[in-house]
Parts: structure tokens; C-alpha cells; sequence
């Protein structure tokens, strides 16, 4: 039996089941909202002492990290395969997996949150604010103010998305020369690019890609049109997490257009 | 043929280094003098855009990245495997090689870069430090080097860095309670990841193999073994300079 410690609006924890869509794969979801903190129950920390999602249960065996969790779910269900045919093309699917894990996956988080998530802070009021900012160490606290106040006026938050900004232009590269990232055919790339791209999607920024990198648009075309998008990416987002998303990234786009237009 | 271009001293060259060792296979080295930013030549940009070690060149074929290069080799090359052939013990073989990417390598950085490349980077004209950053393709070791010209690296990134070497120590002693080497049963690409962390954290910080008795004793058996030694002595491919 497959089962999945999972939330909906975590990049990490869409990839599996992305995998478990593409592959035809029966599945028991336990739902984590990471929103209210349930990933610190002592119970989850036994499975996630990092407290993250995804954690995947096979048959009593506890497989951690999204990344990895791919792998083995390609290699214990081999069809179809989501692996390339070729050792070279694997090297590009793992070069491709690998700065998701090292440097998209950063960028996520503090792009997400200089554009929508904040917001939710501040709406709660001032008190809730500073208590927030009173959770870091000390020497943290003036850059997390920053963070929180300036959003994507943050200097942080202008870098990460220009790493964003980078990794799209070398998508476009990429997929100039092949349809897939990683070759000829649909791979672990693919299942773990969509849910970055999909977040800037929801958050009103395709901007960066329609009319300006026409081969990254043909792909996210088709992406959307894989009967495991809706599962992997739709279906398990809180409906409210998703407004807040849309509503403040159309708010941030000329902001972000600007920014990314200035170089720097 | 496999070429390596690689550089003696750094973690991630050792790493591809004792793959190939492991493994006993043939290839040409180029070594890469760091100290003199050979790594930021045209040439070598051209193999590694990174402008860092090791690019292995297979037939013609570049591949980056050590660990990468290490899954790679092992593909190509099935003969002596360095990978654990039951799916779920590769996870855990995975979790490691992660691991030595993401909390290992940053921590390894602060003190060896230190001990390394602080002296040569504050020695520079302004001009030349200028023309160095300019060369460097990566942001964040930009960032790192003028830091280092600078006043050095903070009591918050030495911190950060013990705490990830704490962190490393504690996840080998938790995994080798199972079995003699990190993954089980079988000396995998784990232990390959994770043996050059160790070696260069237990040159700072000699209180973690009191405290964590079994990496200790994996050390040494993993220590012993030819292809290991082979890779750590000073020889011709990697001149201890």
C-alpha cells in the first residue's frame, strides 16, 4: 500500500503525486495542514523529523524527500518509466532535480511569501506581526521585518526572483532544442519543474514566459493538458490559499515585470 | 575515455576520485589549480559553466556535478556497483547524497575556505579582486569571497556551519547503528558522498568522533580501503600543495 503524508499548496509534496497520476497508482492520502502547524505533531515527527511534507509509506517502509521518493517510486513501478532511456539523459534529469532541490526551492518560498503569504500575516493585525518577527533569533529579526514589510521591495526577495527569472531562461534553452527537459520524453524533470512553474502560474506571473519564451509556454501548454495536472497540482489547494495567491500576485506583476526589466 | 578534471583538495573532487577508484576505472587527470583560478579560464568555463570542480568528459560526453558524475559512473559502468540494488535501501543511499549536497558542503565551506583561500584573496590588488569576483560564475561564491577580503567569515556562519557538522555526525551515527556502512549492509555511493565531510570536519572539530563512536570506527574501516587510500595520499594526479 501507498501512502502519502501531504499538503496542498507544498511544491514538494505535489511531485508525488504527480508520479502516482502518471503511473496509475492507488494511493491513501493523510492530509498535513502545514498552515496550522500540524507537521510538528510528536506523531509526524517520528516519520519527518525535518517536520516537511511529502513523507510516502510503502508497505510500512517510510521513504523521505520528494526528490528521492521519485526515484524509488520510478524504480519499485517502472511503467511507464519516468526515467530517460539514456545515462546522459538521466544526467540532465538529475541536473535539472538538483538545483530545484538547491536553488529554485529557496527562491520559492521567499518569492511565495514576499508577494502573498505575508499578507495573511498582516491581516491578523500588528501584535501578530511582531510576534512573528520575535520567532527569529535576534540578529535575524531586521531582515525579517524587511521581509515582511517590504515584500518584494525586499532586496532578498528581488534575488530570488531573478533566480527564478534565470532557471525560466534556461528552460527556454533546454526546450528549444528537445520537448522535454530532459529529451524526448516526459520525465522526473518534468514532475519536479511543473509545481514551481505552477506556483507562478497561480500567482498571475505567466508573464514571465507567454509572448517572451515561447517554448517554455508550449511546454507548460502541455503540462496542463496531462491528465496529472489536475490531481497533482489542483485538486488539494485550499480554496482560500489559492485566492489570496491570485488577488495579491496580479497586484505584484508590474512590480515584478519592472524589477526583472531594471537587470541589476 | 573517462577524463576528470579535478582539483586534490576539494571534497567534491575526492568524491568523484573515489568512484572511480572504487570502481577500477581508468582515466586521465587534469588537475585544476584553484589557487591560481584555473577554474575560471574560458576553456574550462566551456566544460563547466559553474566554474567549479570536478567535469568528468566521457568520450566527448560532460557531465558535472559530482554526484551526478557518481550516479552516472555507476549506470555506465554496472561492474563492482556502488549502488544498493534493492529500491529502498537506493532511497536511503539517496538521502545521503543529498545530504552531503545540501547541509554538508555549505558547512565544510566556512572553515576550509578559511584555511584556503582567505590569505590569497586579501593579498590581491583591488583591481585583481575586482577582475576575480567578475570571473566567478556564481553568485553565492561571490558573495563568500568578498566576505572572506572582507573581515572573514561571521560567528554566525561558523555557528551555522558547526550546527550542520552536529547534524551530519548525529544522521551517520543514527544510520550506522543498522549496519557497517550508511546505507546497510553494503559500502555504497554514501559513504563516498559523506567520507570527505567527515575527513574535513574532523579537521576543525575533533570532538565529534568522541561523541559519535560508531562514524568513528566507519571512518577507519572505510579508511582502510585501497581505493580510499589511494585517493587521499598525495601523488602525482593531486600534489598536496
Amino acid at each position: 500500500m501507498l501512502e502519502l503524508y501531504h499538503h496542498g499548496t507544498s511544491v514538494c509534496a505535489a511531485k508525488p503525486r504527480i508520479v502516482f497520476a502518471e503511473k496509475h497508482l492507488d494511493w491513501v492520502g493523510h492530509y498535513v495542514d502545514i498552515i496550522k502547524g500540524e507537521q510538528f505533531a510528536p506523531e509526524y515527527l517520528k516519520l519527518n523529523p525535518k517536520h516537511v511534507v511529502p513523507t510516502l509509506i510503502h508497505d510500512g517502509h517510510v521513504i523521505r524527500e520528494s526528490t528521492v521518493i521519485g526515484e524509488y517510486l520510478d524504480e519499485v513501478f517502472p511503467d511507464p518509466p519516468l526515467k530517460p532511456a539514456t545515462p546522459l539523459d538521466r544526467v540532465t534529469m538529475r541536473m535539472w532535480t538538483k538545483r530545484l532541490d538547491e536553488e529554485l526551492h529557496p527562491a520559492t518560498g521567499i518569492v511565495t511569501y514576499a508577494i502573498s503569504h505575508r499578507h495573511a500575516v498582516i491581516a491578523q493585525g500588528p501584535a501578530v506581526v511582531d510576534r512573528w518577527v520575535n520567532q527569529a533569533p535576534p540578529a535575524d529579526r531586521a531582515r525579517r521585518r524587511s521581509r515582511i514589510e517590504n515584500g518584494i521591495d525586499d532586496p532578498e526577495a528581488q534575488a530570488a526572483l531573478r533566480v527564478y527569472d534565470r532557471f525560466l531562461a534556461d528552460m527556454e534553452t533546454q526546450l528549444a532544442g528537445a520537448p522535454y527537459l530532459a529529451g524526448p520524453a516526459f520525465s522526473l524533470a518534468e514532475v519536479g519543474v511543473m509545481p514551481y512553474v505552477n506556483r507562478l502560474d497561480m500567482l498571475q506571473l505567466s508573464g514571465l514566459w507567454t509572448g517572451t519564451r515561447p517554448h517554455l509556454a508550449d511546454w507548460w501548454r502541455r503540462m496542463k493538458a496531462r491528465p496529472s495536472y489536475e490531481p497533482g497540482l489542483v485538486k488539494f489547494l485550499p480554496k482560500e490559499l489559492g485566492e489570496l495567491m491570485r488577488a495579491k500576485g496580479a497586484e505584484a506583476w508590474p512590480k515584478v515585470r519592472a524589477i526583472l526589466n531594471s537587470g541589476g | 575515455m573517462l577524463e576528470l578534471y579535478h582539483a586534490g583538495l576539494t571534497t567534491c573532487s575526492k568524491k568523484s576520485r573515489l568512484c572511480l577508484k572504487e570502481k577500477g576505472l581508468p582515466y586521465q587527470s587534469h588537475y585544476v589549480r584553484l589557487d591560481r583560478f584555473e577554474h575560471h579560464t574560458p576553456e574550462y568555463l566551456k566544460l563547466n559553466p559553474n566554474g567549479i570542480v570536478p567535469t568528468l568528459v566521457h568520450d566527448g560526453h560532460v557531465v558535472i556535478e559530482s554526484g551526478v558524475i557518481n550516479e552516472y559512473l555507476d549506470e555506465v559502468f554496472p561492474e563492482r556497483p556502488l549502488r544498493p540494488a534493492d529500491p529502498l535501501i537506493r532511497a536511503r543511499m539517496r538521502v545521503f547524497c543529498k545530504m552531503a549536497d545540501e547541509y554538508a558542503l555549505p558547512a565544510t565551506r566556512v572553515p576550509t575556505w578559511t584555511r584556503t583561500k582567505s590569505a590569497n584573496l586579501k593579498a590581491m590588488s583591488d583591481q585583481d579582486f575586482e577582475r576575480t569576483i567578475h570571473d566567478t560564475p556564481l553568485v553565492d561564491h561571490q558573495l563568500k569571497m568578498k566576505a572572506l577580503r572582507a573581515e572573514g567569515f561571521s560567528k554566525k556562519d561558523f555557528e551555522e556551519a558547526y550546527g550542520r557538522m552536529d547534524y551530519v555526525f548525529d544522521r551517520c551515527e543514527a544510520a550506522l547503528g543498522e549496519g557497517p556502512y550508511l546505507a546497510g549492509r553494503d559500502y555504497t555511493l554514501a559513504d563516498i558522498a559523506i567520507l570527505p565531510y567527515v575527513f574535513a570536519f574532523n579537521l576543525v572539530r575533533k570532538d565529534l568522533f568522541e561523541s559519535h563512536p560508531r562514524t568513528r570506527e566507519w571512518y577507519e574501516r572505510v579508511m582502510a580501503r585501497p581505493a580510499v587510500k589511494a585517493t587521499y595520499e598525495p601523488s602525482g594526479e593531486a600534489p598536496a600543495h
